[in-house]
Order: structure tokens, then sequence, then C-alpha cells
């Protein structure tokens, strides 16, 4: 008997030491992580979703949306043409302002030669992946007639017309982007149609080259982002007489900020140009999850062009940005679209508003969590019932490939 | 009596149900199952084939096969659930470390990550691994810590991508003298990266100071091309005075011919399920989709399905192509991104996806785009 109790004793022993192991093995999996909360944000309920057209068959690649006027200017790399989107009787009619482009990245609607009627410049980056191939070309169309301004260049990411040495007629200046090389020039129209081509700043990256009057001094200065590597965004002061002066105006030392674009606009309502500066692009970290220093900066105009370097926004994957009222208070908001927020988290934001409230402080709010993968927004009431809307567009490069929709839109009730 | 006979029962249950839990699980990849249904079949396929053999194994090796699967999926948080399980069990593997230092780096997570690098810099096995090193200089550049991503830049001498670092902060640090120093280091061993770094470093030092750091000749107007046909690309680096290859370049040339897969190669890894699933695997997580379609049917470049071929129809062309590019088309060399064996597993992807292809007696699949270049039927093996 004693044996039998020895042997049960024994036993227990052995059974009390095995039973800690099995039942942590009996736990069900702890979820591999919780899901990132600088992703989410409190929801700015009542934004009503639609969509400009289907996205049709494969992946949309949408390099940009614009709102003039009432009508939305579209860069479909996928279709190889830029589009445009008018609403009337309750619907977007679509009609093709250019096609057979290679892979068109922005487009430029200015009236070059004053002749009443409105030109169309192309940015054609002719090839959307990286590389230094003389693939791009600035391309215009006029009259529905196509004419090649300037080829064999590098990707170029960029085209905005102004008058830059105050003769009264619009000339361009084009962000060739490139891979490792690039920079950005100004062509000279000296006569309708006839341009000089000035070189102005050298550097692969260059994305975004939003004009204004900077410093205030009555003519069109350039800014420009750098987005390869060197994360810089320069002010090219204009001298007068074709004189641009180049001065750095921000910096980040973080390799892979991931710049991914710039807007000019008088965010603080003083009177002068600020830029919002975004960050999100992942593309060259060959993972798609989003980085912790992905967001948006306000580079806050002091005068003098010394510029205030503000982050107003931590957001996911942050690619576009646009700038408008959208409360009606009276002062400018921002909407930021996200090309890659957390892959795992399907409620994180793909549209937010950085709402602009008393002591210029913006607070974020969540428009949407899809569609996915937005690169490019804008601002404008595009229905015409006198209030903004919002209007996106997604490029599917990388995984995950759910929640597609080429170009939505939100309104509001 | 009966009493002890019963409570003997009870434990006996208790111990032969704990065996049960404790030996139902063989060791483990990772319990729940990654969620691949929102991108493709075929990741799953990979990560099945890889779970299955480390739970048939029980190996560390097997277990980090399926850790890597899931990093090359880009599924970082999984294969950190892995990973984590691994260092538990095995300790300091170096590769295990570097494996975990990679999901963390790539997920964000960079103080972790730095903390685990440097665990791995002491690990045997990578002691100095100036890749590492390298990294954790770019960690500290991202925390904005310019003074200690100096010092482990510094301490890479040698190392290209840290002494062009090194550079560009010299440069903004007004220190042209510093900067070409850097420069200097490198040139004794052009590579063509470094040298199509060279010209963005040009490029920063003409913003900065006004003028090129260093003379390339005629590379930046040649256009220097990363992706370019290495031939071409090698002509091209030649030309230019200042970086005129000093030996090795030819040997790194012939590698890279030697190293792309011939035909036979290609087409006895058609019998080879995994590398097919590999190949599956980079077609998902590359570029590759957005050109050609997410099934390979063609978009902005052509139906890699039908019976037509802009090249020769033949499995070597194909790998060569993937490595390099066509010439005066928008199709990219990826010979700079992928290693031969990955072109290799993406050429045997493909050339099963075209075998399982029907199409019609014109050579042309049902739907997707309309047939370029010539008919030339690749007749391969059944599955």
């Amino acid at each position: 008997m004693r044996r039998l109790d020895l042997l049960i004793a024994i036993l227990l022993l052995v059974a009390v030491a095995l039973v800690v192991p099995a039942w942590r093995r009996l736990q069900p999996e702890a979820p591999p992580e919780p899901a990132m909360a600088v992703g989410r944000f409190p929801v700015w309920a009542g934004w009503i979703p639609g969509r400009l057209a289907p996205t049709g068959e494969g992946l949309p690649l949408i390099a940009q949306v614009q709102v003039v006027a009432n009508e939305v200017v579209v860069c479909d790399l996928r279709r190889r043409s830029v589009l445009s989107y008018r609403w009337q009787d309750g619907v977007f009619h679509e009609s093709i302002l250019a096609a057979d482009l290679h892979a068109p990245a922005h487009a430029c609607l200015a009236d070059l030669d004053g002749d009443g009627r409105r030109d169309l410049v192309v940015a054609d980056l002719g090839d959307l992946f990286p590389n230094d191939e003389p693939v791009g070309q600035v391309v215009l169309i006029r009259d529905g007639e196509r004419q090649v301004l300037v080829d064999h260049l590098r990707r170029v990411a960029d085209v905005q017309a102004g008058d830059l040495d105050g003769d009264g007629d619009l000339d361009l200046v084009v962000a060739e982007f490139g891979h490792w090389h690039g920079g950005v020039f100004w062509l000279e129209q000296i006569a309708p149609f006839v341009f000089v081509r000035h070189d102005l700043l050298p550097g692969a990256g260059a994305i975004d080259v939003p004009l204004a009057d900077y410093d205030g001094d009555g003519d069109l200065d350039i800014a420009v982002v750098l987005a390869q590597d060197e994360e810089e965004v320069w002010i090219l002061e204009n001298r007068g007489g074709g004189v641009f002066a180049p001065r750095l105006i921000a910096r980040d030392p973080n390799p892979d900020l991931g710049s991914s674009g710039l807007v000019a606009a008088d965010l603080d309502g003083d009177g002068d140009i600020d830029l919002l500066w975004t960050a999100g692009d992942n593309l060259e970290r060959s993972v798609r999850y989003p980085q912790p220093w992905h967001g948006c900066f306000l580079l806050e105009n002091q005068g003098g062009l010394r510029f205030e370097r503000d982050r107003i926004a931590t957001f996911p994957g942050c690619y576009g940005a646009a700038v408008g009222d959208l409360d009606g208070d009276g002062d400018a908001d921002v909407v930021l679209t996200s090309m890659g927020a957390d892959p795992d988290d399907v409620e994180a934001a793909s549209v937010v508003a950085l709402v602009q409230e008393a002591g210029r402080s913006f607070v974020t709010r969540q428009i949407a969590a899809t569609p996915i993968h937005l690169i490019t927004c804008a601002i404008g009431d595009v229905d015409g019932d006198g209030r903004p809307d919002l209007v996106a567009g997604s490029l599917h490069l990388h995984p995950p490939f759910r929640d597609i929709e080429a170009l939505p839109w939100w309104r509001l009730p | 009596m009966r009493l002890r006979l019963v409570v003997l029962a009870l434990v006996v249950a208790v111990l032969v149900a704990e065996a049960v839990v404790l030996t139902r699980d063989a060791p483990e990849a990772v319990r729940s199952e990654p969620d691949f249904s929102a991108e493709s079949a075929d990741f799953a396929a990979a990560f099945a084939q890889a779970r299955t053999r480390a739970e048939a194994s029980g190996t560390i090796d097997d277990r980090l096969a399926v850790a890597e699967v899931l990093l090359a999926a880009g599924r970082l948080r999984e294969a950190l659930a892995v990973l984590d399980r691994l260092v538990s069990d095995a300790g300091d593997d170096p590769r295990i470390l570097l494996a975990r230092a990679l999901a963390l780096d790539g997920l964000g997570r960079i103080d972790e990550a730095a903390q685990v690098y440097r665990q791995v810099q002491g690990g045997a096995g990578l002691l100095f691994d100036p890749l590492v090193r390298h990294r954790l200089g770019e960690i500290a550049l991202i925390g904005g810590d310019v003074v200690s991503a100096e010092v482990f830049f510094r301490a890479n001498r040698g190392h290209g991508p840290s002494h062009l670092r090194l550079a560009r902060l010299r440069l903004h640090q007004g220190d042209r003298a510093g900067a070409l120093d850097e420069v200097e280091a490198i040139r004794v061993d052009p590579d063509l990266g470094q040298a199509a770094e060279l010209v963005a470093l040009n490029d920063l030092a003409r913003r900065l100071g006004g003028k090129a750091l260093v003379d390339l000749g005629d590379l930046p107007r040649a256009g220097l091309l990363s992706y370019q046909p290495i031939d071409i690309l090698r002509a091209r680096f030649e030309e230019g005075s200042g970086l005129r290859a000093q030996g090795g370049l030819d040997e790194r040339i012939a590698t890279h011919k030697a190293d792309l897969p011939g035909d036979a190669d290609l087409l006895s890894g058609l019998a080879d399920p995994a590398a097919i699933a590999r190949g599956a695997v980079l077609w998902e997580t590359g570029s590759c989709r957005a050109c050609h379609g997410g099934e390979g049917f063609g978009g902005l470049g052509p139906n890699l399905r039908d019976a037509f071929w802009l090249g020769e129809a033949r499995p070597a062309a194909i790998a060569r192509i993937i490595a390099e590019g066509r010439p005066g088309s928008a199709m990219a060399g990826h010979a700079s991104l992928l290693r031969p064996d990955q072109i290799r597993d993406l050429t045997v992807y493909l050339l099963d996806l075209h075998r399982h292809t029907p199409r019609d007696a014109d050579g042309r699949t049902a739907g997707g785009q309309p047939p370029a270049g010539t008919r030339q039927d690749l007749i391969l093996p059944s599955p």
C-alpha cells in the first residue's frame, strides 16, 4: 500500500511539474502585436464617400489629382493619360485631355501663349520605376495637338507655370526627379512656345516645385523638395533678370525620411506663403510598414526666407497633401492621404484632416480608412454645392492589394 | 484502497492529457496562421511548405527558414513572433539576431533594432559585420544623432556606403577636403552603385558649394544608368576619366554572367515546387505586377502568358531580361536588386505560369493584353 502512495505522490509531483508548461501551451497565441495606435485618430464623421469613376481592371496607378475650378484633373499612369472629370446631373463625366503618354506624373493647366485658351503641360516620368534613363519628357498639348517641349530628360516629376522673368508671358519650371541624378531647371519662354532652358539646382529626387512669392518682393520664387536620400527643401529666390539664388531652408539628416511632397499655402493666415512638407515614402525600404517619423511638417514663413519647422502630424505613409477650409471657420485646414498605412490594421487611417484651431494648432481627424494606397489628394468644390470636397487617387505598387479604389471622393452632406 | 486507485487513475489521466498537449505541436513556426488572403495564395503556399519542414525536423535552421519566408513576404510581425521564440530557444545565434534586427528595423522599432544589431555585432560569426555597423550609423542619423553616426561610419573603413555617408556629412559641414578624403577611400574599388552615388554626391557638392567634388569625366552627361545592362554600364563606366576600373570590374561582370542560370538549370527548376513557390513570392513582393498585371496577362508591360515574345522564347533569355532589362523599353534590369538564385526562382515561376496558361490556336490568351512581338511557341514539360 505504501508503494501505491509513493507512486501517487511521485506522479502528482510530475503532474504539477508538467501542468505549468502544458497550461501555457494551451493558452491561445498572443496576437502578433497591438495595432499601431499612431495610425488611428478620432473620426470626423459625416463625410460621404463616392468614386469619380469605376476602377476597372488591374491595379490603379494614379499619380496626381488636382481640382481646377470644378474640374478634377487626373494623371493616370495605367491609362497613360491625363483625364478630366466634371460633375453633371449627379454623376461625373470623363474626358481625355491627353493620351498616349508614357507615365504622366503631373499636369499643369495654363494659358502659355495668352490666347485665352487653356494649354496643358505634362510632366512625363517616362518610367515609373527608378532609373536614370533619359525617358522623361515635358509634353505640351495645345488645341488637341501634341508637342514634346523637352525630350531625353531623366524622369520628370513636376512642371509648373509662372512668369518667372516678369516679361508678361508664362515660363515653366521642371523637376527632373531622375534616380541618382536629376535637377531643377526653368524654361524661359522667349516667344510663344519657344523656350530656352536654364539649369537651376542639381540633384536627384526633385518631386514638387511649387511657385509662389515666398519672400514677398513681388516676383515668383521656386520651392523645391529633394526626396532622394538627401532630404532637403530649397527656395530658389528670384533676384530678377533670370537670376535665382538657391537657399537651403530645411533639411533632415534621416536618410529614410521619405519626403513625398511640398505644398505652398498661407497656413497661418498671416499673408505670407508657408510650405507643407510631407514625408511617408516607404518604397525604398522594400517593406511596407509605416515608420514612426512619417508625417507632415509645417515650414512657417518667418520672413526673410527663414522658415520655422514644426511637425503638425504624425501620419504613417503620409503622401498627398492639400489645403482648404474644410470646417468653414475661415482658416486653412489640411488634408493628408497615406500611400501605406499599417497593412495589418484595417482601421488605420488612409485620409485625415488636420483641422486648424485657435493658436495655429492642428487637430488630426480621421476621414477614412479605405480605400488605401492614396498617393495624391486635392480639395475643391467638385459637385458645385458650395462646400469643399475631397478627391484622392491611389497607386497600388505593393501589398496589401485590398480596398482598391482608383479615384475616391468624399463630400459633406 | 478504492479511493487511492481513483486518485491514481485521475493523476494518470492528467499526465496523459498533458503529454498530449505537450507533444501535439512540433517546434512551432507561428501558432496563428498568417492571413495571406488579402494578397495571394502563393504566400500561403511558400509559408506552409517552410512550416511543414520546420515541424518535421524541428531544427533551428528550418524554423529560421520559416521566419525568412515571412520576412521576404514582408510579414514582419509574424516573422518577429517566430524569431522571438527562436531567440528563447537558441540564444544568441547571430543569424537569428540579424533577422530579428531586420524585422524590428522594418517595423520602425529602430531603438530595439539598434540594440539587437549591437548584439549581432558582438556575436560570433558576424563580428564586425560592415552592413550591421553601417545600419547602426543610419539609425543614429534617423534619430538625428550625427555624432554617433559618424563614429559608426568611421569605424567602417573600406565600406563604400559608410564612406559616402561620411562624405555627405562632411559636405554639409562645409569640409570639402574631408569629403574628398572619403571619396578617395572608395575610388580604389569603385562599385557600380557607388559610382552612381558619386554622381549624386557631386550634385550635392554643387548645390552646397558651387562645384563638383570629383571629376567623373563624361559619366553624368552620358547618364550613369544604375539599371542599365552591365555591358553598357561598363563601357560608360570606363569612359569616365576619374573612375577607371582598376581591375576587379571585369571579374565581377564575368561572375555576373556566369551566375545567370542556363536553360537546363531553369527547366529542372520546373520540377522543384519550392523554387516555384519562392519565385511566386518574388513576383508578389517585387514590382513585376505593376507592369505585367497581377496574373501576368500584361498591363503597362507585355502579356507574359501568350505565345508572343519581344525577345527570344528561351528560359535563359527570360532570366537575362529580368537581370539586365530590355534596352529602349521600360523594362529595367534587376541584377542590382535580385541575387542570381532569385532571378532563377523568378524565371522558373514565370515558366510555370506560362505552361499552365491555356492559349488558342493563334497563341493568344483569353483576355489580357494583345500580343506583342513575334509568335514563338515555348513548349514546356507538363507538370
